[in-house]
């Protein structure tokens, strides 16, 4: 446990001052909810206006995004060249896996706290009595996209192929689950895949909390989200490759 | 001659990542073909209905839908209750006709977070049965507009190896053998232009072959995918010369699309757009792209 505690403490100190990891998960959140609110003030009326929506679906879509974070997170000890130290002193990879993934849950949920209280606050989102549960699900959401970009960054063996594309399916899946603009359809086959993006399920269950008072949906969504995050640690754990840990850097490695 | 080597060695990492290589020819066509499917700001209006319980509310409710169903683009559904906003909020609905409180003076209540505009030509469109219209690209226009923001993702993908090489001291050695920085970079350019071109023509061949609707005329097929590419290949090697890690361009690589796709108008109509953003549309290539399909 001291272990964990001290290599946890290290990681989110890097984590912190990692400018671009910040930035990322606290300004571009801000300025996609200003900007896209703005893009689409004409469109909304004063009673809900696009601001709220964004400042609902732009973190889920932020979060999904961090699984690319976490997956170079999971090869920064070799671009450090700290990696073999770390292999080489009394550490198990499950102290490794968990320290990585904490020191990330921690710091994207404190950055989801700032963002959605500071939005909350500007905008006047009637959040304040779901915010609880509210970022709570996001949390979980940050643990286990954090869980599987990991899994893909540590366990992987062609990491190039999967960190290129990672962006793509992330991107559509926002697209589908009206991340950048409301898709609604009465169409049941388009409905369907919709519901195929994870963000759809976890955006609809933040607006039936806030605006419909419908907890259900998102315990249950919280719930899957943390059995997903559970199950891809275990396999991030199981499938830690400590070459791809230690000689990830290497030119050549992952080419 | 240094530019020619980048250039070929390019080729040959490109070809030795066949999945990956694969994955980037495959997935554009796959998104696009999802998206034909998306009915982005189409003339239809889409409308729950609240109606009052009771057997006595069911022949109202028929007589309702009568009525519904001559009025042409408006898609109808008895809404629930319990999930009204979330289904307003999320675009199920654009509007909800509430019949549940119905008095003399009028029969229905409008429930909507649109703007006031909107909602009153909604119930123009019910009581007169007027086709309200909304302006939006067409299917071709959207499917290049998103083709431009994929691509300038995909690209920065290709050209990333920059970083690498940077990372790796190849650049370094490159520049000892007494040869120019810049035709590295021009060697990277072309590579960038020639595999993105390449993608991108394949998935307008795909795009033609399987989505219904999607149509090129000569010209535009000839003009539009060169400078489509032009555009993308030029955006990546400007985010991979300006960024440290790979990780840091395939992120603003996604971000500047989503936005420069936003502020082009692929999801939203210029003209729904506040006048500030329809100014600064016009730096968005998608926007570019729209307007020659227009005019050529």
């Amino acid at each position: 446990m001291p272990i964990l505690s001290r290599m946890l403490y290290y990681d989110i100190k890097r984590r912190v001052k990692d400018g671009f990891f910040i930035g990322y998960n606290l300004i571009f959140p801000l300025v996609m909810i200003f900007l896209l609110g703005y893009l689409t003030s004409e469109s909304y009326g004063t009673e809900f206006t696009g601001y709220h929506y964004y400042t609902v679906v732009m973190l889920p879509f932020c979060v999904a995004m961090a699984m690319i974070t976490a997956a170079y997170a999971g090869k920064e000890d070799a671009y450090r060249k700290t990696a073999l130290r770390l292999l080489f002193s009394p550490v198990t990879k499950a102290q490794i896996v968990l320290a990585k993934l904490l020191s990330c849950t921690i710091v994207i949920s404190l950055c989801n706290i700032m963002v959605l209280s500071s939005a909350s606050l500007i905008i006047r989102l009637p959040i304040w009595g779901a915010f609880f549960p509210v970022i709570l699900l996001l949390t979980i959401e940050t643990f286990a996209t954090c869980a599987i970009g990991l899994f893909i960054g540590l366990g992987m063996k062609n990491f190039i192929i999967v960190k290129n594309i990672l962006n793509i399916p992330i991107c559509a899946g926002g697209i589908l689950a009206g991340s950048f603009y409301p898709i609604g359809t009465l169409n049941p086959k388009l409905n369907t895949v919709l519901h195929l993006s994870p963000l759809t399920w976890i955006n609809k269950s933040i607006f039936l909390y806030v605006f419909d008072h419908a907890p259900s949906l998102l315990w249950k969504t919280a719930g899957i989200c943390l059995a997903v995050g559970i199950i891809f640690t275990g396999l991030a754990v199981k499938f830690f490759k400590r070459e791809e840990y230690s000689h990830g850097d290497l030119p050549g490695f992952d080419q | 001659m240094g530019t020619c080597q980048v250039l070929i060695n390019n080729l040959k990492r490109s070809w030795n990542h066949k999945g990956l290589l694969i994955i980037t020819f495959i997935l554009p066509v796959v998104l696009c073909l999802i998206l034909g499917l998306i009915p982005f700001g189409k003339a239809s209006w889409r409308i729950g209905i609240l109606v009052p319980e009771g057997a006595e509310a069911a022949g109202e409710r028929e007589a309702l839908y009568k009525n519904l169903a001559q009025l042409e683009g408006i898609k109808y559904e008895e809404a629930s209750p319990k999930t009204l906003h979330t289904d307003l909020i999320t675009g199920k609905y654009h509007m909800v006709v509430d019949f549940r409180h119905e008095d003399e003076k009028k029969p229905f209540a409008i429930i909507t977070y649109r703007n006031e505009a909107k909602k009153l030509a909604l119930e123009e469109s019910i009581l007169k049965g007027v086709r309200s219209k909304e302006e939006g690209l067409s299917l071709t226009e959207r499917a290049m507009a998103f083709l431009q923001t994929l691509f300038i993702i995909f690209s920065t993908i290709h050209a990333s190896a920059l970083i690498r090489d940077k990372q790796n001291g190849t650049l370094t050695r490159y520049r000892f053998a007494k040869k120019n920085q810049a035709g590295y970079h021009l060697g990277f350019f072309i590579y960038t232009f020639i595999i993105t071109h390449f993608q991108l023509l394949l998935s307008l061949v795909s795009l033609s072959i399987f989505e219904k609707g999607f149509s090129l005329t000569l010209m535009e097929a000839l003009v539009i995918p060169l400078l489509m590419t032009l555009n993308a290949a030029v955006i990546a090697l400007l985010i991979c010369l300006s960024s440290n890690s790979e990780v840091s361009a395939n992120v603003t690589s996604s971000s500047l699309a989503a936005i420069m796709s936003l502020l082009g108008g692929t999801f939203i109509s210029i003209e729904a757009m506040p006048p500030l953003l329809r100014l600064l549309s016009a730096l968005s290539p998608n926007r570019w792209i729209v307007e020659l399909l227009r005019v050529i």
